[in-house]
């Protein structure tokens, strides 16, 4: 069976570190994912999420978006750039689109936080 | 009753006058009776003395040859220079007058007055004297004797009773007259002191007068020192008394005018009958708080045959609220013609009310626009409880959020980037519920809000028995829930409901299926069941599933998507909470015919689940960022709107979600902001 969740770190010049993930985003994966999110961001650097190959979000997903979003609040921001059509429809659902950083690429991220 | 008013100085001045007459007459009586014997004790003295006078002279007298001649002139003297004498008369020893006024007598046998009789007499009478009398006179006997002792005869004076008599009623007239004038001063002197201490009883009697009237600020204005004066202080404070209790009780009197007032204000304001409109039944319920509040909601028809409707609910309580209310009303009324959108008219609406709202006064409104011929509702809402809309087809009860905030709320025109107009299409059978918060905020006795949860779980539960069904259900369960305490807030319902057209002869709302093995066994055996072991990693089996199934297969991955994360989400709430081994069942029941909406069977065997302890969840305040928890039940109620829940059945916790494949592609709304 593949790997549900899989995540490629990238580290850009400047302030950035980018998360890549792939898969599903469930009430197993999601501790992992802040798990790494948490091991691999920089203080006061922005972390940005790339979940474009994010093909499931559950509810356990969007609290770690959340949960993120908030700690990283003061520490250099976390944006999603871009978010897949899962991501938006779930996060839309709940309103949340309107409280966390969407980007519509890696790139716009980059150039909104000034990295 | 009246009775006879007899006059205070009438009765003392009669007493007085009865006892004094009685002692009087007493003590006259008695005096008159010493009086007369005092005369008379005088008289026989006097009498007794002319006797032996009269003696003396005649014992010369009767030893001459001619007696008479020495002793008529004598006796005539006495008798004439004493009037009151009856007589006087010189008897010798044979019994022959030898001296009497009449000169006929002399040489007579004397007759003695008849019925003399001597009786008891305080006179010392010597030996022979005697004294006598009859009714008439009192007669002094002396014997006449001579130089040697022998007896020559008698001399006998008489006097007329009538003297004394005289005597003793001259005295008794002295008498009266004094007593008469004592008496008169007397009187007189009762008279000015009674006068004088019955005055202040004329000031009291005319001071407690005006108390009856109602002039409680007067005081009596007696001075005295007695009783009386007392009693004027006592009434004096009396009446400052009853002029406190007065208004009091004015006062308590005015509130509840005003209570009455607010009450009847608010009752003329809500429409009392339903009102129709084509398809449409507009119909609104009211359940007053104890104190009265600030709900209303109108139903105002319009020229063109549009129906506007409001609900409004204004933050401020009593007789206040309720002007700001008719003021609302009032407004609403004349503007409504002016406005094609909702919107426009919720600003045009906040502006006129500014001058009127004090600072941190605020009303939540809801006004829409019925269009019954499109069969469609336009509305807006600044901060009102969102419209709760429940779709026939499915059974479906949505909320429909906005964000607009509170007419009044925050000054300086910022409502109207808040506010967007919303088209809602009602179609047959279709039902907008608008409540205010009274129903949503009533409160058990420990505190938990009755809530979005049960209102749109009641809803769904008996929108199929029509609306008046919904509301008495609605009203019955909030009573229920607040363990019938007076509601603290207005709790008022407004229903909008399109009629079921007559093709649709079957029952509008298709319920969840009755017997859930029954339903899942026909899905197993129609290839639309699924069986996952309780295991987070079997969740991701649902997406296959769903790809597969009858009318979802078809659908956008997208769509398909939102439905797997909403089943993703029971399921693994039911591993949660179940600790069970056993595997959970699902199954797909397909709606029958077109417009139908099928179910989502669910079925585990772990511990129930109570879906009516979750707090409704909102985007602006999550009380829990950790991993997702509270998110999962709001996404699959956003997702999947008919949601019934059935833990603790015999056969297990079963879950039903209705999810209509056609309506889920058809828009529902447009917005415009």
């Amino acid at each position: 069976m593949a790997e549900p969740l899989t995540i490629h770190v990238v580290r850009t010049p400047a302030r950035a570190v980018v998360l890549r993930v792939h898969g599903r985003i469930d009430g197993r994966t999601a501790p992992t994912l802040l798990e790494q999110a948490n091991a691999a961001r920089q203080p006061g650097r922005v972390l940005v999420l790339n979940l474009a190959d994010v093909t499931f979000v559950s509810s356990a997903g969007v609290g770690v978006l959340m949960v993120l979003s908030q700690t990283l609040a003061t520490d250099g921001g976390m944006r999603i750039a871009p978010a897949s059509e899962a991501v938006l429809a779930v996060l839309s659902l709940l309103n949340l689109d309107q409280h966390l950083a969407i980007d519509a690429s890696e790139q716009a991220a980059l150039e909104a936080s000034g990295a | 009753m009246s009775r006879a008013r007899v006059g205070m100085r009438g009765v003392v001045i009669s007493v007085t006058v009865a006892i004094v007459a009685a002692a009087v007459l007493a003590v006259g009586i008695a005096a008159e009776r010493n009086t007369r014997r005092a005369l008379t004790r005088e008289a026989e003295a006097r009498l007794l003395l002319e006797s032996r006078n009269l003696a003396l002279t005649a014992s010369g007298a009767l030893l001459s040859d001619l007696p008479e001649l020495t002793l008529q002139p004598v006796v005539r003297e006495l008798c004439e220079s004493r009037a009151e004498l009856a007589f006087a008369v010189v008897l010798d020893h044979r019994g022959f007058v030898q001296g009497h006024r009449d000169v006929r007598e002399l040489g007579r046998p004397w007759q003695a007055p008849a019925h003399l009789a001597s009786g008891p007499t305080e006179a010392r009478l010597r030996p022979g004297e005697s004294l006598t009398g009859n009714r008439d006179i009192l007669v002094a006997t002396v014997p006449v004797m001579s130089a040697a002792g022998q007896r020559l005869g008698t001399a006998s004076v008489a006097l007329r009773r009538g003297y004394v008599e005289r005597a003793v009623a001259a005295a008794r007239r002295e008498q009266l007259v004094l007593v008469g004038l004592v008496l008169a001063a007397g009187i007189a002197l009762a008279f000015g002191v009674l006068t004088l201490l019955l005055r202040p009883i004329g000031a009291l009697r005319a001071g407690l007068e005006r108390i009856g009237r109602g002039d409680l600020d007067t005081p009596i204005g007696i001075t005295d020192r007695t009783e009386l004066g007392l009693l004027a202080d006592t009434v004096d404070a009396m009446a400052g008394q009853l002029k406190v209790a007065q208004r009091e009780v004015l006062e308590k009197e005015r509130l509840a005018h005003e209570v009455e007032l607010a009450r009847d204000l608010q009752q003329r304001l809500l429409p009392s009958r339903p009102h129709t409109s084509g398809p449409f039944m507009l119909r609104g319920t009211h359940r007053a708080a104890a104190e009265v509040g600030g709900d209303a909601f109108d139903v105002l028809p319009m020229a063109d045959g549009r129906v506007a409707v409001a609900i409004a609910d204004v933050a401020g309580k009593g007789l206040g609220g309720c002007l700001v209310m008719a003021m609302l009303s009032a407004t609403t009324r004349a503007l409504r013609e002016s406005y094609r959108s909702p919107s426009a008219l919720l600003v045009a609406l906040e502006e006129q009310l500014l001058a009127t709202l004090r600072p941190g006064e605020f009303v939540t409104m809801f006004y829409g626009l019925l269009d019954p011929k499109a069969g469609t509702l336009t509305w807006a809402s600044a901060g009102h409880v969102p419209p709760l809309i429940w779709r026939a087809a499915d059974g479906a009860a949505e909320w429909h959020r906005t964000r607009g905030i509170p007419l009044g709320a925050v000054r300086g025109g910022v409502l109207r980037g808040t506010l967007e107009d919303r088209v809602t299409v009602l179609a047959p059978g279709d039902r907008l519920f608008q409540f205010t918060d009274g129903m949503l905020e009533a409160h058990d006795p420990h505190g938990e809000q009755f809530g979005f949860e049960r209102i749109a779980t009641i809803v769904r539960e008996r929108a199929g028995e029509g609306p008046d069904a919904v509301l008495d259900a609605l009203h019955a369960a909030v009573s229920r829930w607040t363990g019938d305490a007076m509601p603290e807030d207005d709790q008022t319902l407004l229903v909008l409901a399109r009629d079921p057209e007559a093709a649709d002869a079957a029952p509008p709302a298709a319920g969840p299926p009755r017997d859930a093995l029954a339903a899942l066994a026909a899905a197993r055996a129609h290839g639309h069941g699924l069986e996952l072991p309780a295991r987070a990693d079997a969740l991701d089996r649902l997406g296959p599933w769903l790809a597969r199934l009858d009318g979802l297969a078809a659908l956008p991955d997208a769509t398909r998507l939102i439905v797997e994360v909403a089943l993703h989400e029971l399921c693994a709430n039911a591993i949660e909470h179940g600790q069970a081994q056993e595997p959970l069942e699902l199954a797909w029941v397909p709606g029958a015919g077109a417009g139908r909406a099928g179910w989502f069977l669910l079925r585990d065997r772990g511990l129930p689940f109570h879906p009516a302890r979750r707090q409704p969840w909102d985007a602006a305040h999550h009380p829990a960022w950790g991993l997702g928890r509270g998110l999962g039940l709001e996404l699959v109620h956003r997702i999947l709107a008919n949601v019934v829940f059935r833990p603790g059945t015999p056969e297990g916790n079963v879950t039903m979600m209705s999810f209509d494949p056609v309506r889920a592609l058809a828009p529902k709304e447009q917005r415009h902001g």
